[in-house]
């Protein structure tokens, strides 16, 4: 494949690279550096797959590699979700706060506060689109992981929101002294 | 699946991963149980909110191009003359009487020319990190700074061969969103080059020179605003002299340096 096929293939997947990038950092500058190093690596490769499915789980596992080798950089280590402090398995759990709280901003900001490893699958199913197979293949893990794991940060997700402060203003304001 | 969904049950159906037997379960438990109902109208919500946050991430993400090498730098790497040339350019080091000031003229009129004409048509997209790889085949460190935080692309890049009287240099060129132009110009230094960011101001047109070990920079900028330059000059003259990338807040600092100047003029 040449230089401009790989960048055209390379293209088609900025957005989705940026949004799990994102998710991953929680910084648009650290996942905006996290896409141009993943997109220098997926260029100056010489191995690249032709067959597309195959090509976006290897260019999303080169960032996804790239960015641990980031944090262990930074000596951090990813917590093990299973024993995540922030899921609580709570079968069906009813849900008595108000869904106007959920929103991209409200979500946005919890996502911060969520484990790596509940922000990553949230990232490459919600975020960048994934299904839980291709999701599976990027972390390497079996299918039923994606499957629990995505349950668990959806709930991890609305507890963060249940005990977050922050609302999102509505899109409309009525007038003052409306008659 | 048992008579009552789990909570994984109802994720997967909100994410159309249920064979089509199982959907339909879900299905008939949402429509006979208004708690389940309601809770998978909270995970949609939430699923949702993610779906728009990723559209609604604002930074725009540049796809690099690969370093085109120019033919006579390609003919060089095939017929290994890489080598040979490193060893020439290190070699010049010290054996031109070149000194600060002529050498500090030629950069500011290589910058003035790159103004006047710059390349026609659309500028490659070039990416630092991988200029600066193969810069480093020609035995000169040569740190090529990343300034997309400052809202500068390089789109400009030229190989200066040596001749009798001059050493190669290397002239990077970076464009603003409004077409504002910085040169940053490096070389093997010339006699009398400090390590001290020092300001010149010739023929109105302002620029920084500096050394850092054996290469010497020099940074020009049209249209853009002084205070801005400054900080760009600063923060560039530390990675140069520091040989690293920027760190976050150095980013925010470039990124910030424009707010509240005059804008760009191309």
């Amino acid at each position: 494949m040449g230089v401009r096929g790989k960048r055209q293939l390379l293209e088609n997947y900025i957005p989705r690279l940026y949004g799990y990038a994102f998710s991953l950092c929680g910084d648009v500058h650290d996942a905006h550096d996290l896409v141009q190093e993943t997109a220098v690596k997926s260029l100056k490769s010489h191995r690249v797959p032709e067959d597309e499915p195959a090509y976006r789980a290897w260019l999303f596992k080169i960032l996804r590699n790239t960015w641990l080798d980031v944090i262990r950089r930074r000596s951090r280590r990813l917590a093990v979700v299973e024993n995540d402090p922030d899921y609580a398995e709570i079968g069906s759990p009813v849900w008595t706060h108000d869904d106007s709280i959920i929103s991209a901003l409200t979500v946005r900001l919890c996502l911060t506060k969520m484990s790596p490893a509940h922000r990553e699958v949230l990232g490459l199913v919600d975020i960048s689109g994934f299904s839980y197979v291709e999701a599976a293949d990027i972390l390497e893990v079996p299918v039923g992981t994606v499957t629990s794991r995505i349950a668990r940060a959806r709930s991890a997700m609305l507890a963060h929101l249940a005990n977050s402060n922050v609302r999102q203003f509505p899109a409309e304001r009525r007038g003052r002294g409306a008659s | 699946m048992t008579s009552q969904p789990t909570d994984q049950d109802l994720n997967a159906y909100i994410d159309g991963e249920l064979s089509p037997g199982e959907g339909a379960r879900v299905a008939r438990a949402i429509a006979r149980n208004p708690a389940i109902a309601a809770r998978v109208a909270c995970l949609t919500r939430v699923k949702s909110a993610l779906c728009d946050l990723g559209e609604d991430l604002p930074e725009q993400v540049t796809v690099p191009v690969p370093l085109r090498p120019s033919r006579w730098i390609a003919r060089a790497a095939s017929i290994g003359l890489v080598a040979a040339i490193g060893i020439l350019l290190l070699l010049t080091i010290g054996a031109f009487e070149w000194t600060d000031d002529a050498w500090y003229q030629e950069a500011l009129a290589e910058h003035a020319a790159w103004v006047e004409d710059p390349v026609p048509g659309a500028a490659p997209e070039v990416d630092a990190n991988l200029f600066l790889a193969s810069l480093e085949r020609f035995g000169l460190p040569v740190q090529a700074p990343d300034l997309t935080s400052a809202g500068l692309r390089l789109t400009y890049l030229r190989y200066v061969p040596p001749s009798a009287a001059k050493p190669a240099a290397l002239h990077l060129g970076y464009t603003g969103r409004r077409g504002c132009k910085v040169t940053l110009w490096a070389s093997p230094a010339p006699d009398g080059l400090g390590t001290a960011l020092d300001e010149s101001r010739i023929d109105s047109l302002r620029g920084f020179r500096w050394r850092s070990g054996a290469t010497a920079y020099a940074l020009f900028a049209t249209g853009m605003a002084e205070r801005r330059f400054s900080v760009i000059a600063s923060k560039v003259y530390e990675a140069t002299r520091g040989r690293h990338g920027f760190d976050r807040e150095t980013r925010i600092a470039l990124r910030d340096a424009s707010a509240g100047v005059p804008p760009c003029l191309a």
